[in-house]
């Protein structure tokens, strides 16, 4: 028993505290310990009940999770279906499987028994491989009616779309015109406005001009009406979570439509005045009205590059609905040299403030409230040090966003950053709790930051680490086509599609791999050798495991990542070159690694980044295709492989 | 505090996975005729497990066309870790940690959040499929499972994920091991989470 359980007992005149018994029924107390406990219980009725409450918690819980939870957790949408596949699509990497295997096994277990088929005369192989042929044909037929896109997927492209567009000027400002109406009450009643937005993204600088429409007829709609209008639907955007910077945006939508609680959503395809193809989302909200809320949003976005044209709103009022029709007259991308600076002089990132559409972050449950499990120190510990860094990295937050724990001149922690989200901020915030009042917390969210107008902040991170790929042809779209229709799984309309879904996931599989690389890497570099040796064990130990649950995530991603490509490429030989495979000892061989395994995560990054995204030169594509590339990813794997064989030799040295 | 590798699991599941560790250390490189027969292990390990990883994925991340994504990521990874000679003692441990570790990747992306419980009791008790308890029981469980609903929105991430692993039969130790943590943090987010059901209990 320790010291902290004795001074417990004894505060609470011989009686366990409760925790001890919850630990005593989960089997976590040490044998002694336990024993206690045990010997406790059975002289004690007052802690017997207690510890009934205790598994009358947790038996709650339990049926609350099973009659409740469960229930409601819907079936996997796709029924499991292509796991066999994906399997196969592995091992056939790293081995060899005849078509016909394959294709049984693809069948799954009902089928197992074709198996044996496959040792009969080859007549009645190919009768019985012509009837399953026709039977998965009729499967695929009834199964396979989903829509082409989802509306997540609808947006999100859109978004990409554009963010694309963006990243190809250098300095972007973004103009759009757009043309508004309004609807309401049974009168027909109708207004419109017109309202052209420029935006400087890397100066964070907006401008927003109104107007009538041009040869409008007079009468038929004053500038006074408009401005009520325009004012109205500004107020509409900000307490339903548009951007008003945006007004016709697929992000903005997204961000609505996310806000929502509950709703309804079907996406049909249209077509537009000129004959070309488009998609329309309509979003219906299932939340009990409210005044100023939205009730129903449709977006329509070109099919052929995801580009939003036309908005729709209803909107609950005072004693009625109105409709606003909001619809694109003009879109452009324009570097600012091009700009006209006037348009921007009067302002300087003003308005900016001023049309924030975010609310307030709501407050949160305070958790200072309870006790923690660290004392505030005036310095703070290097085990705090290594705890915070720890509960960040499960948060997710040491993987590329801007977040980092710094040491105060005063020698207490700060942990400062940038996130996109006010949920996001909460987030960490809970996760940190356990050490949250031992440490400052200084992160922001973007939409803070530039309120405060910081000039340091001079372009926003909003798309630093965005993969886009787009509808255009990649760089290596034969290979993938050829890959997928391999495969015999897909219509040819689907091709399409799994061709940019199987880009972008290993776009981003690539991506998280080097982040994880460069996670490790600062974790490693974040103590000098001296300091590994001031270190306690337990302290120590944390910050092994850390780095080695970093190097095996990048080994077990660097192989699957490998393995996809190989399938995909089939690179003439594999090579295994093991060369200058130094023994890691100690913290200097480990920090050496860790940049080596930054530096092979880069190279394989970029050339994959270069093949899988559209590049604007067409050269650097190949680089995938040359033996330098594989034999990059395929040390990446060794190098990680040497970092986890090191740190277990690291972890069992003993501590000078 | 040397870390142990995880103790594999009584019962069935480890003489499954025993079989597959055998299996596995030979693997490589003699591959093909042994592969297949890793397959289909695999293919099993993947009938029994997914499951509870989909379950879990779905009630704590939401999203289900993406969770079901994620288990077949989760085993795939296995299959290659497995394949390369890796010995991984506790399988079902390791496949909720990289099933957790790939969501928690998504997630930051901001497309995978949407925890089960994010819309109101009604609209959950709504969405209730009939096989539910009848009504009269409904109606009886109603007032436990609205202040239960009620504590769980204040438990954290944290806290909701250590309830819901260890309903899932895993140790402290093996907690801490999926979420990246000590088992002290488990620890506390536990006696935390226990804390706030048994507060809304007693309301």
């Amino acid at each position: 028993m320790t010291d902290r359980q004795k001074t417990n007992w004894a505060e609470r005149g011989g009686h366990p505290p409760e925790d001890d018994l919850r630990l005593y029924v989960d089997g976590e107390l040490e044998a002694p310990a336990s024993a206690l406990v045990k010997a406790h219980l059975e002289a004690c009725w007052s802690c017997r009940v207690k510890l009934d409450e205790v598994q009358e918690t947790i038996a709650d819980f339990i049926s609350y999770r099973n009659q409740m939870l469960r229930p409601l957790v819907p079936p996997p949408p796709d029924n499991w279906r292509g796991f066999d596949a994906r399997l196969r699509q592995f091992s056939g990497s790293a081995g060899s499987s005849s078509w016909w295997t394959q294709f049984v096994s693809l069948l799954g277990k009902p089928f197992a028994d074709l198996r044996a088929l496959a040792r009969s005369p080859l007549r009645i192989r190919f009768v019985v491989g012509l009837l399953v042929t026709l039977a998965a044909c009729a499967a695929w037929i009834v199964f396979d009616h989903e829509p082409v896109v989802t509306a997540t997927e609808l947006l999100e492209r859109a978004a990409e779309a554009q963010t694309q567009q963006i990243l190809s000027a250098s300095q972007p400002v973004v103009y759009q015109q757009i043309q508004i109406r309004r609807k309401r009450g049974s009168l027909a009643q109708t207004e419109t406005a017109k309202l052209e937005t420029w935006n400087d993204l890397n100066n964070s600088r907006f401008k927003q001009v109104s107007g009538q429409l041009s040869g409008q007829l007079s009468g038929q709609s004053s500038s006074a009406a408009s401005e009520e209008m325009l004012g109205a639907l500004e107020r509409i955007f900000q307490a339903n979570r548009l951007d008003w910077r945006r007004p016709l945006s697929a992000v903005s939508f997204a961000e609505w439509r996310k806000s929502l609680r509950g709703k309804n959503e079907e996406i049909r395809r249209s077509r537009l005045a000129d004959g070309s193809k488009a998609l329309n989302l309509r979003t219906t909200s299932t939340e009990p009205p409210q005044s100023g809320a939205i009730l129903e949003a449709t977006l329509t976005v070109r099919a052929r590059d995801w580009h939003p044209l036309r908005q729709t709103l209803r909107v609950r009022e005072v004693g009625g609905e109105a409709e606003y029709e909001l619809v694109e007259t003009a879109f452009e991308v324009v570097s600012l040299a091009s700009v006209n600076p006037a348009i921007f002089a009067e302002s300087p990132a003003a308005p900016l403030a001023a049309t924030t559409p975010l609310a307030a972050p709501s407050p949160m449950p305070s958790l200072r409230s309870s006790p923690t499990i660290v004392p505030a120190p005036v310095t703070a510990s290097v085990a705090l040090e290594i705890e915070t860094l720890a509960l960040l990295a499960q948060a997710g937050a040491d993987l590329g966003e801007q977040v980092s724990v710094e040491r105060t001149p005063e020698g207490g922690l700060k942990i400062a950053g940038l996130v996109e989200t006010a949920e996001r901020k909460q987030e960490l915030k809970h996760a940190l709790a356990p050490v949250l009042n031992a440490v400052r917390f200084e992160v922001e969210t973007v939409e803070e930051a530039l309120r405060r107008n910081q000039p340091a902040l001079a372009s926003p991170p909003v798309v630093v680490e965005q993969r886009a790929t787009t509808a255009n042809a990649l760089p290596v779209e034969e290979e993938l086509r050829r890959y997928l229709s391999g495969q015999g799984r897909f219509t040819s309309e689907q091709l399409d599609g799994e061709v940019q879904r199987l880009a972008r996931r290993t776009a981003n599989a690539s991506f998280s791999l080097r982040q994880r690389a460069q996670a490790m890497k600062r974790l490693v570099e974040r103590f000098a050798p001296e300091q590994w040796q001031a270190f306690d064990e337990a302290g120590r130990a944390r910050l092994l495991d850390l780095i080695e649950a970093h190097a095996a995530a990048v080994r077990e991603q660097g192989q699957a990542l490998r393995q996809s490509l190989q399938a995909i490429f089939k690179p003439s030989e594999s090579s295994s070159a093991m060369s200058g495979a130094t023994e890691i000892t100690g913290v200097p061989e480990l920090i050496r690694a860790a940049n080596q395994l930054v530096e092979l995560s880069a190279t394989s990054d970029q050339a994959i980044q270069a093949a899988f995204t559209l590049s604007t030169d067409g050269a650097p594509a190949q680089a995938i295709k040359t033996p330098a590339f594989w034999s990059a990813l395929t040390r990446l794997e060794q190098v990680a492989g040497q970092i986890q064989t090191g740190v277990a030799r690291i972890r069992q040295s003993p501590q000078r | 505090m040397p870390r142990e590798e995880l103790k594999p699991q009584s019962g069935l599941e480890s003489a499954t996975v025993s079989e597959v560790a055998l299996r596995l250390g030979t693997a490589l490189p003699g591959f093909s005729e042994e592969a297949k027969t890793l397959e289909q292990d695999i293919i099993r390990l993947f009938e029994q497990w997914r499951a509870p990883i989909y379950e879990y994925l779905v009630i704590v991340f939401g999203h289900p066309a993406e969770a079901e994504e994620i288990v077949q990521d989760a085993f795939l990874q296995f299959f290659n870790a497995l394949g390369s000679s890796q010995t991984i003692h506790n399988p079902k441990g390791w496949l909720f940690r990289v099933a957790h570790n790939l969501a928690l990747n998504r997630r930051r992306h901001d497309k995978f959040f949407d925890p089960l419980e994010a819309g109101t009791f009604e609209e959950l008790c709504h969405l209730l499929p009939d096989t539910a308890p009848n009504p009269e029981q409904m109606l009886l469980r109603q007032e436990k499972f609205t202040r239960l609903y009620t504590a769980m929105k204040r438990l954290s991430l944290q806290e909701k994920q250590c309830l819901h692993l260890r309903a899932e039969g895993f140790r402290y130790r093996e907690i801490g091991e999926i979420l990246g943590v000590s088992s002290d943090t488990v620890n506390e987010y536990l006696r935390r989470a226990m804390r706030k059901l048994r507060e809304q209990q007693n309301d």
